[in-house]
């Protein structure tokens, strides 16, 4: 009894310390606080985009689910901010509860990747945020939602 | 290596429980979306393969209970079924390695084939993400190290303790599930012993 009592006690602390713990000094809001402003960054380059900003840029519709959403290339934006495309290693799109999902570079420079900031059929949901991934034909990880940063490395 | 019937039947009990475990457990793991679900579920089906070592002490039958948990892990519903597959083959395979490096399923040999069975999880990605989704060994790096960084607290791009954090991590689980296994597996072998169920032969190797 004494034996199992321990072992569930080692067990409980282990997943505890397994628990999902906030990335230390993250500047990311909390999830639910929707951000509407895009920051892309990489290295020196820093830019920060709002739903206007991107508005202004050429839009291109993409797929997910059903749902066709309206936003700009990744590519599109990261030249817009000051990166070469053709230059980068990886692409790590960071959501506002500090979730990621990296993309290699072919993935990145797709025409239908792109980051959304509405539907064909109107605005984005509460769920998505102001902004959101969409890489059509790809796992739902991949398409992060609540997106508040942009990360290139290069 | 050749298995009578009676060994057969154990196998395949012990590779069936693997088998529903990874089906019903897996399945709610990845739903409820838990962290390390993968490895949580990597140290709960090697605790039930080890276990069966320790009952039915043959060469090879390690890897064989991996082999009917992956076959039964096809009937997922609704899941990508053929990297945990790969997974589930993998760890049993590394684990059967080990067992027959020690020879004989001892504590320390248990221990170290849950060890290494749960620790192959953290490579697993490297090796069946490339192939099966076609996705790059720097960004598979990237996904390794966000993953550590946010269980740790850390930023990712502190790489030595986010990876040895992993590593401790996967290789304590995987402690656990032989410490669990050696415990279990012996209170069956001491309350099936002299029964038809046990080998008469133990530790043929």
């Amino acid at each position: 009894m004494k034996k199992i009592s321990t072992l569930l006690l080692v067990i409980a602390v282990l997943l505890g310390a397994c628990s999902q713990a906030p990335p230390e000094g993250s500047s990311v809001p909390e999830s639910g606080a929707a951000a509407s402003v895009l920051t892309v960054k990489g290295g020196d380059l820093e830019k920060t985009y709002s739903v206007e900003d991107l508005q202004a840029l050429e839009a291109a519709q993409a797929e997910f689910k059903g749902v066709t959403y309206t936003g700009v290339q990744l590519s599109s934006l990261l030249r817009d901010a000051g990166f070469d495309p053709a230059q980068i290693q990886a692409v790590k799109a960071v959501a506002s509860d500090g979730f990621t999902a990296n993309y290699e570079p072919e993935l990145a420079n797709k025409a239908d990747t792109i980051v959304a900031y509405a539907t064909v059929d109107g605005g984005l949901t509460a769920e998505d945020g102001a902004f959101r991934m969409v890489l059509p034909g790809q796992e739902g990880r991949l398409n992060v939602r609540q997106l508040v940063e942009i990360q290139v490395i290069q | 290596m050749k298995f009578n019937t009676r060994e057969l039947v154990t196998m395949a009990v012990f590779g069936s429980l693997w088998g529903v475990v990874e089906i019903g457990l897996g399945s709610l793991f990845h739903v409820l979306d838990i962290p390390m679900s993968g490895t949580l579920m990597a140290a709960i089906g090697l605790s039930i393969a080890l276990t069966g070592r320790i009952f039915l002490p043959r060469k090879g039958s390690t890897f064989f209970t991996g082999v009917i948990a992956s076959i039964l892990k096809l009937f997922s519903i609704g899941s990508v079924v053929i990297a945990p597959m790969i997974g589930i083959l993998s760890e049993a395979l590394i684990a059967e390695l080990v067992l027959t490096l020690f020879r004989r399923p001892t504590r320390p040999a248990v221990l170290a084939a849950g060890g290494m069975g749960v620790l192959y999880t953290l490579l697993h990605p490297f090796i069946t993400n490339p192939i099966l989704y076609g996705r790059g060994i720097f960004v598979i790096w990237l996904d390794l190290l966000d993953r550590g960084a946010r269980l740790f607290g850390l930023d990712s791009g502190v790489w030595l303790p986010i990876v040895l954090g992993l590593a401790g991590v996967h290789l304590i689980l995987g402690i656990l599930a032989g410490w669990i296994a050696w415990g279990v597996g012996s209170a069956l072998r001491t309350r099936f012993a002299g029964s038809h169920l046990m080998m008469q032969n133990s530790y043929k190797q």
